[in-house]
């Protein structure tokens, strides 16, 4: 047993995890705050990952392209919330789940207009290029352990500020009882219009963040979505703790797949979400 | 049980159909018979959302899987018979829909859509990445199926103006099986279900199982559909398990008008012939090329303005459902 | 009064720390009317919530007709005969009356996993559905959509369905809820007129309702039974008049509620 690959793996697992849990916390503060299932949530992924690769090429620096980056998509978001967002408050799942598809279609095809349908690299930036030396042959990318990091200090401050402060009680007043929320005075529109924006910025700076470790191609949005989306069944819906566990145990089972079971490398996830299934049908952590 | 008046629509719309093959060429007659097998699909979706209230995003799973095991089961070098190819096709997708739906059903609300999709994929991602059948590139069905008692070929599904009287005749069939199944109790307690569900228990229906053979049924006519779609074109792909697939039935669920049955299959009719619009260049000039933009913002038209579809205008217009005791 | 048929010992239901229904015995006959009082928050629908099988108790025992039922689900404690009723109305909204009550008559029937006859056919479901309409006096409003009846008819709705399922016990939770003086009384008529046959446990906040049917007792406060017994001794209990009026009210007749 080679214990240093598997510690390796089990480092790039978390990080995969990390890396899925503040794009599922976005989804889940969506949904749990404002009701709203959004299927584009993964084309915000996939914008985040191609503005920081075309910002990358106009400054040559990723930070700066995230900087960048980081207003675009809360101003899309905004726009798509005024747009779309606001007349799905009142409709089912259902129709919410059709509305956002149909936006994917559009954002899909947006995107191969844009960049076309060649995958696309972002070079890790400098500073963080380097490994940590974790043996005498073996070393860990410094930029995985940032990534990882910064992942784990965004979802959770965003968690922080939903249980701990006064804007975060107005969201979760806001998310209980909307009515009673406005009759309150709490501005439900501008709040939603927030709500929004930020979650779908946690998706857009995920994709920023992992363009350099993962490869920005079309359909990159999809395919993160539906592992999110198993996240949020294995961790429960509108529980960040659910979140965090679901991600971080994808994102082991996903990588030890791959290197360990090639075969069912691809299911092994889904099987995962079936045993969960079996045994809490909501999650678990999810409010039954 | 529609009103006269609608089934006298729904007769002229067959009719109608029932004439292409005579005026139209291959392409009119593939395009049409690719409505009427998306119209079973979209008609057994309508089954599990509009009749009993489960909104999955994975039917096309059910669809695709059928398609595949035709080509599994096809040899290359001759056509299959329906005869035992069509019931192994439906058997394999029966069984994937009474797995997935034993543990899909056990869910409630936005976790039924995420899990259906979620499995859905699974198929998908084992067909796209496995060398089983062709992988990403798709796989060929050489010869399209046959029904044979014994030497004597009764129906070449190669010709396409056979193909679509066999599609059409399939869809009355159906049709007619499905209302008949919404009549009897077991369609009664269905639709109870989607009403209200807790209320079914407390009256003593364990609703998991009905939702599940609902799901079932389902799947299987998806699956029947699946067969009927690869043998047009002789071709499956994986994105015929794909999302994409799935929301597109749910697209056409909704613009026909959901929990008519019939309302779906114009849905289908509708979609695909938009489809055409909007590839046309002659009409829409560049943008042609990128039509799924339009397609987007058509299906988010639908959703904002016309939820009700088309199905539902028909029976206002045609006159309220027979309303029976 | 005759044997119990349904009877729950030590029953009690904790969610966290709070005990919602604690160590709570009840039993129930035929022809028997048991009411159960208290104030709001006693665990009146907690208690009703366990014997239909809605909530699994965290300990005690529920039998019914000498068998166990502690653990069913819902569904089949509703197949055994017992029935129960909503406080808020839980019917279905989009369907004729008559089509309410045929949902709970065909539940009657050994399966519905049917898929060929249409329901109409089935002779016996017809008839258990007119019946129940009948009783509760909705025939004439057999054939409108229950969400647009009025808010007492839909309540009687509520109670013919129970009826249409031919339970044994009837558990009816606040069935006066919401409802105006002559509504009441009309619908306190249908519980003592169906009562033969039935073994009826009734949630109630109307006391005068109470009153007029009660044969049994039994006064919750907090979770735990006060008393319990024939309503006349229950009425003049030191102990639930001071849970209803107010430590040294008891001395006091203050004419209301009690």
């Amino acid at each position: 047993m080679d214990w240093l690959f598997l510690l390796i793996q089990t480092l790039n697992g978390i990080q995969y995890g990390l890396l899925l849990f503040l794009i599922a916390s976005g989804l889940t503060l969506v949904f749990g705050i404002m009701g709203i299932i959004n299927l584009a949530h993964g084309s915000f992924y996939m914008i985040g990952a191609y503005l920081a690769f075309s910002f990358t090429q106009m400054t040559g620096n990723l930070f700066t392209a995230i900087l960048l980056g980081i207003p675009v998509t809360l101003v899309l978001g905004y726009g798509v919330e005024r747009v779309f967002m606001i007349h799905l408050y009142k409709r089912d799942h259902l129709h919410q789940v059709l509305l956002t598809f149909g936006l994917i279609l559009i954002f899909n095809e947006l995107q191969l207009m844009i960049w076309g349908g060649d995958p696309n690299g972002v070079p890790i930036p400098d500073v963080l290029s380097g490994s940590l030396p974790i043996s005498d042959t073996l070393s860990y990318p410094v930029y995985r352990i940032f990534l990882s990091v910064v992942c784990l200090v965004l979802a959770g401050s965003m968690a922080l500020v939903i249980r701990h402060t006064r804007v975060g009680m107005r969201v979760r007043a806001g998310a209980a009882n909307r009515a009673m929320a406005e009759s309150l005075g709490v501005n439900m529109r501008s709040l939603s219009a927030i709500v929004f924006s930020v979650g779908v910025t946690l998706a857009g700076v995920a994709g920023m963040l992992a363009a350099p470790v993962e490869t920005v191609y079309p359909g990159m949005g999809e395919q993160i979505l539906i592992i999110s989306f198993v996240v949020v069944v294995i961790g429960g819906i509108g529980s960040i703790k659910g979140a965090f566990v679901g991600a971080v145990a994808i994102g082991l089972v996903d990588v030890y797949g791959q290197v360990y079971l090639p075969e069912i490398a691809s299911v092994a996830v889904y099987g995962l979400m079936a045993a969960v299934l079996l045994w809490r049908p909501s999650g678990l952590f999810g409010r039954t | 049980m529609p009103s006269r008046n609608v089934l006298s629509a729904l007769a002229v719309l067959v009719l109608a159909l029932a004439v292409v093959p005579m005026i139209g060429d291959k392409y009119w007659i593939k395009l049409a018979t690719r409505m009427i097998v998306l119209g079973i699909f979209a008609m057994s979706l309508d089954l599990l959302v509009g009749y009993t209230g489960l909104v999955s995003f994975g039917h096309a799973a059910f669809f695709g899987l059928s398609g595949y095991v035709l080509h599994l089961v096809s040899p290359e070098d001759a056509a299959a018979n329906m005869a035992w190819a069509l019931p192994v096709c439906l058997g394999v997708t029966a069984l994937a829909a009474l797995v997935i739906g034993a543990l899909s059903v056990r869910t409630k609300g936005v976790y039924f859509i995420m899990v259906t999709l979620a499995f859905a994929q699974m198929l998908f991602y084992f067909f796209h990445d496995s060398d089983l059948a062709g992988g990403s590139d798709g796989a060929y069905i050489y010869f399209k199926p046959i029904f044979a008692l014994g030497s004597v070929v009764l129906v070449d599904l190669g010709g396409s103006a056979v193909l679509f009287y066999f599609s059409l005749v399939s869809l009355i069939v159906l049709y007619a099986g499905l209302v008949m199944v919404l009549r009897a109790p077991f369609g009664k307690v269905i639709q109870g279900i989607k009403v209200n569900e807790h209320r079914m228990q407390a009256l003593g229906f364990n609703t998991y199982l009905y939702k599940l053979v609902s799901f079932v049924i389902a799947g299987t006519i998806a699956g029947y559909a699946g067969f009927l779609f690869a043998s047009i074109d002789g071709f499956v792909s994986p994105e015929l398990l794909g999302w994409q697939e799935s929301g597109i039935a749910l697209v056409m669920v909704i613009l026909g008008g959901m929990g008519t049955l019939f309302g779906p299959v114009i849905g289908a009719i509708a979609l695909l012939g938009v489809e055409e619009l909007f590839r046309d260049r002659a009409l829409f000039g560049f943008i042609a090329a990128h039509w799924q933009i339009l397609m987007g913002g058509f299906v988010i038209c639908i959703v904002l303005f016309f939820a009700n579809g088309l199905g539902g205008l028909l029976v206002k217009i045609a006159g309220r459902q027979s309303e029976e005791r | 009064m005759s044997a119990p048929i349904l009877s729950a010992t030590g029953l009690s239901k904790n969610f966290g720390g709070l005990n919602a229904v604690d160590n709570v015995d009840l039993s129930c006959a035929l022809d028997t009317v048991h009411a159960i009082i208290g104030p709001n928050g006693a665990g009146k629908t907690t208690l009703i919530n366990l014997l239909s099988g809605d909530l699994a108790p965290s300990s005690g025992e529920i039998t019914y007709r000498d068998r166990d039922i502690t653990a069913l689900p819902a569904h089949r404690v509703s197949r055994l005969g017992i029935g129960r009723s909503y406080q808020r109305t839980h019917i279905f909204p989009e369907f004729t009356c008559w089509q309410n009550c045929w949902l709970a008559a065909q539940s009657r029937e050994p399966s519905s996993l049917r898929f060929f006859r249409p329901a109409n056919a089935a002779l016996a479901v017809r008839q258990r559905t007119e019946q129940a309409l009948a009783t509760a006096g909705l025939d004439s409003r057999a054939d409108t959509i229950a969400a647009t009846v009025s808010y007492g008819e839909q309540r009687q709705l509520e109670i013919a369905m129970l009826l249409a399922m031919e339970p044994d016990v009837l558990l009816l939770d606040e069935p006066l809820a919401g409802m105006g003086p002559e509504e009441s009384v009309q619908v306190v008529e249908l519980i003592r007129r169906i009562t033969p046959g039935y073994a009826v446990v009734l949630i109630e906040h109307d006391m005068d309702a109470v009153f007029a049917v009660a044969d049994v007792l039994t006064v919750m406060v907090d979770g735990v039974v006060l008393e319990s017994g024939v309503p006349e001794m229950v009425r003049q209990s030191t102990g639930v008049r001071e849970a209803y009026l107010g430590v040294g009210a008891a001395a006091a007749d203050t004419g209301c509620e009690l």
